[in-house]
């Protein structure tokens, strides 16, 4: 089902091609099958009948990584992305996904299975990649540099309800996302350290689940629905002062692509909207008490450099890119240097690196380039999957390592 | 297209860089034109070999030939209108030289001109021609269409800065002109012969330009015109005063309104025309240059004035010009940008006319003009299912036309000609221009492969 209100986008498209240079793929292919002007036109063809459903149309719609670049660049208003993220759906109702997704989806949209998912590549990369020194590699991403998953769940562990340290002085809820609660727990522990430490009270339901975005974007919409309407359950409440996120693609998806989908659907999108409006990455509500920051005012005789990647659903989805900046430049002890190209995609986005392998190296090599030209010791950034795609791609010596802004901000603050 | 010679064809460059699917066909029918074709088959070259062995073939089998770089082209002169191949020259992407103790450089003509720009940028160079659409197109799309840009007034267009070419011809001869040396008066100007052909006399597979010292400063002043006739008397008075500015660009109130509602620039919505105005050179001539302009400026009734203080008050300055074709295109579906061009002591009558036109057809039709140069761009809004719209649009794109040759102008200031005003031409080009030209084209390709269609 193309929603209506989409198809006539399709007819504002001038065929200008400033889509062009902003585009990831196309930048690296050089074909119109990889730019968003050519997509946009066999979209249109197809819905017009001129061209059916075949693999090779799937390909050119999936090799997109839904970066929105195009979107932000197209003079006359095209709103690409949901033009594709509804092209996706038809390509998937149809053609249905490849297996290795069919798996990822089950494992996303179930929470148990997901835990033991987690449990079993946990003990496969301590048991078998680590020993054996191993170096296959999964896509462009040697396994040794994959991250391992927490010993048990981020959310199982916190508890539901963290007390603000001192007074308080508000409550927001955490929606952790997949990857904190499995892997990055370090993140976890940063975000929640930094928020009570700032007097807020952090919510942690335990029955949050996967925001699903991995599902929906690739097509599998319908799919994604319960998932997408028990967060909004849980996420609809009236008595917290923001839904902070850690991941941008959570934070993206829960506050622009979830309600498209529900849009574009035809199904009710008031309280889509109303949790929509609520969420806020975590850089955007520490950023209201920058003054209070209880924050090590440490030397800056050897000042650590640090660059920041803006992760693609951040800086174009939810429209955040300064709060993160403001953060680093309040640390005493850190320099930073923005990069050239900070707002372009590194490649990665989730399950595209795997499945287009020769593309995303193209795209990966020239952020890592535009990284290593700032001669930072550290990449900060705001979402998980760029900082597995960076940590499996900066592997020279003497190259960054890769973390999340909020980690540096928690090892600075006041005991 | 036969298999047997479509398989030739795919073998020549192998089949990643061939293609017939469907989809591949519908992305390669179209440039920013109205009208679309679908070819039978793209291929992908890298070489100036395999460039002449795909020539070879269809050259013996009379198979129509498209070149084309991003397709970013205004006068769909890449739309493939007879089928056959289309020859997508972006995989030859290279930068083969910047020689800077001479100041020439060698590209392949798939690199694009706003990264070659920066490139040349890092040795104190600069590469002039600068078409809006820099960021996209190729530097082998600019010299099939001869483009220009805002710095024209001042540094002229691309044959201006071609040293040399390598061609390969419709039989896979490959012609090479002109060279490495600046000054060149051997034989006739075969370089510039190629320049604004438009792909119809040969695929350009190589470039050699000349480049310039970059100018280290430059300065912008804005005037707000109550009154059209004011700007252009401003215009002609600062050319008149011995100054060449690197930019002289003007909004009309259609624009300016479209601009404003969009973006919220605060511009004024109650003046006739703003101009914006660079000059560009060294740092300790500018000031005084500045400030002669904006008596000029004043003296011809500029209600406001303001010079940039600094770079970043510049690019707020420029911020209205370059959101100017995206706000108008946000109004309404389709866009036609047009590029009449006149003498520029004309420039008043011809928008004045334009306007007239525009409500005669009762048609949305903004200007900006690159006023220095009386090349005007009505931008021409409509939407393309409406076909009573659409006729009232190009029964008006007819009556700018006439009324730009009546002025002593042009067709086209620097967009082309391709398929949108190959029927205008003759309007142009009297009977001895027409057939010179149509002889030079059947010496050249006197199987007529090479971009069929459009204005040869």
């Amino acid at each position: 089902m193309f929603a209506e209100a989409i198809k006539e986008d399709l007819y504002s498209c001038l065929k200008c091609a400033m889509c062009q240079p902003v585009c990831p793929t196309y930048r690296v292919m050089r074909m119109e099958r990889y730019a968003p002007r050519g997509r946009v036109q066999m979209v249109k063809k197809y819905l017009e009948g001129d061209l059916s459903i075949t693999k090779s149309l799937q390909e050119a719609l999936m090799s997109c990584i839904l970066c929105e670049a195009c979107a932000q660049a197209c003079p006359s208003g095209v709103r690409l992305d949901r033009v594709f993220e509804n092209m996706r759906m038809e390509l998937h109702e149809t053609l249905g996904p490849k297996f290795a997704k069919k798996a990822l989806f089950a494992a996303l949209q179930d929470p148990l299975l997901m835990r033991l998912g987690a449990g079993i590549a946990r003990v496969g990369s301590r048991m078998i990649v680590a020993p054996l020194n191993i170096e296959w590699k999964l896509g462009n991403i040697p396994l040794n540099r994959l991250p391992v998953f927490n010993r048990s769940s981020f959310r199982s562990r916190v508890g539901e309800i963290v007390p603000a340290k001192g007074a308080r002085v508000g409550r927001v809820l955490y929606f952790t996302g997949c990857a904190t609660d499995l892997i990055n727990e370090d993140v976890g522990r940063a975000v929640v350290k930094v928020l009570t430490s700032l007097g807020l009270e952090v919510l942690v339901p335990r029955d949050q689940v996967c925001c699903s975005v991995p599902i929906f974007l690739s097509g599998a919409r319908r799919e994604a629905l319960p998932n997408v309407q028990k967060n909004l359950d849980i996420l609809d409440r009236t008595d917290v002062d923001a839904i902070v996120v850690d991941c941008a693609t959570c934070g993206g998806g829960l506050k622009k692509a979830v309600p498209h989908l529900m849009e574009d659907l035809g199904l009710d999108t008031e309280k889509a909207h109303r949790v929509a409006s609520k969420i806020k990455d975590v850089s955007e509500v520490v950023v209201e008490y920058l003054e209070e920051l209880p924050i090590e005012r440490k030397t800056k005789e050897s000042p650590l450099t640090v660059t920041y990647h803006d992760p693609c659903h951040m800086v174009r989805s939810m429209k955040v890119s300064t709060p993160p900046r403001q953060l680093l430049a309040a640390m005493d002890d850190v320099r930073f240097v923005e990069m050239a190209g900070a707002d372009q995609c590194c490649g990665g986005a989730g399950s595209f690196q795997f499945e287009h392998v020769e593309i995303s190296a193209g795209v990966t090599s020239r952020k890592t380039a535009n990284i290593r030209a700032t001669g930072a010791q550290t990449v900060a950034t705001g979402c998980p999957g760029c900082r597995l795609t960076l940590t499996g791609n900066l592997l020279k010596t003497g190259d960054p390592t890769v973390v999340h802004t909020l980690q540096l901000l928690a090892e600075r603050l006041r005991a | 297209m036969e298999d047997r010679v479509k398989k030739e064809l795919i073998a020549v460059v192998g089949p990643d860089r061939a293609t017939d699917k469907p989809e591949d066909l519908v992305a390669y029918s179209l440039d920013p034109h109205i009208e679309e074709h679908l070819p039978d088959l793209v291929l992908y070259p890298l070489s100036t070999e395999e460039v002449s062995a795909i020539m070879k073939i269809a050259y013996r089998e009379g198979i129509p030939v498209t070149p084309r770089g991003s397709g970013t082209n205004l006068a769909g002169e890449t739309v493939p209108v007879k089928g056959g191949i289309v020859l997508a020259m972006s995989k030859m992407d290279a930068i083969l030289q910047i020689d800077s103790d001479n100041r020439v450089a060698r590209v392949q003509p798939g690199v694009i001109n706003f990264e070659f720009q920066q490139e040349v940028a890092k040795y104190g160079l600069m590469y002039p021609p600068d078409p809006s659409s820099w960021k996209m197109a190729t530097m082998g799309g600019t010299v099939g269409t001869n483009s220009g840009g805002p710095k024209t007034l001042k540094y002229g267009v691309t044959r201006d800065y071609l040293l040399g070419l390598t061609v390969v011809l419709a039989n896979g001869d490959v012609l090479r002109t002109g060279g490495l040396a600046i000054k060149n008066v051997t034989g006739y100007d075969l370089t510039r012969l190629i320049c604004g052909s438009e792909g119809t006399l040969g695929i350009v597979t190589e470039i050699i330009v000349r480049l310039i010292p970059k100018p280290r400063a430059s300065r912008t002043v804005r005037a707000d015109f109550p009154r059209l006739e004011d700007s252009s008397n401003a215009v002609a008075a600062i050319i008149g005063a011995g100054i060449l500015p690197a930019g002289l660009e003007l909004m009309d109130r259609v624009v300016i309104s479209a601009v404003e509602a969009d973006a919220k620039l605060g511009l004024p919505t109650d003046v006739d025309a703003i101009l914006l105005i660079e000059v560009d050179g060294d740092p300790e001539g500018l000031d005084a240059q500045v400030r002669k302009i904006e008596k000029i400026l004043e003296d011809n009734k500029a209600r406001t004035v303001m010079a940039a203080a600094n770079a970043e008050e510049a690019d707020k300055l420029w911020t209205a010009r370059r959101s100017a074709v995206s706000a108008m295109a946000r109004l309404r579906p389709n866009t036609a940008l047009e590029d009449a061009t006149v003498p520029v002591s004309n420039l008043t009558e011809m928008i004045r006319r334009t306007v007239d036109i525009a409500k005669k057809y009762n048609l949305q039709i903004g200007v900006l003009a690159h006023a220095g140069d009386g090349n005007l761009h009505p931008l021409v809004l409509f939407d393309q299912r409406d076909k009573n719209e659409l006729q009232r649009v190009e029964a008006a794109t007819e009556e700018i036309f006439r009324a730009a040759l009546s002025l002593g102008g042009t067709l086209s200031g620097e967009h082309g000609i391709g398929m949108a005003k190959a029927r205008f031409l003759p309007m142009e080009l009297d009977e001895v221009a027409m057939s010179v030209t149509r002889r030079i084209k059947e010496s050249l390709d006197p199987k007529k492969i090479l971009n069929p269609g459009k204005f040869v």
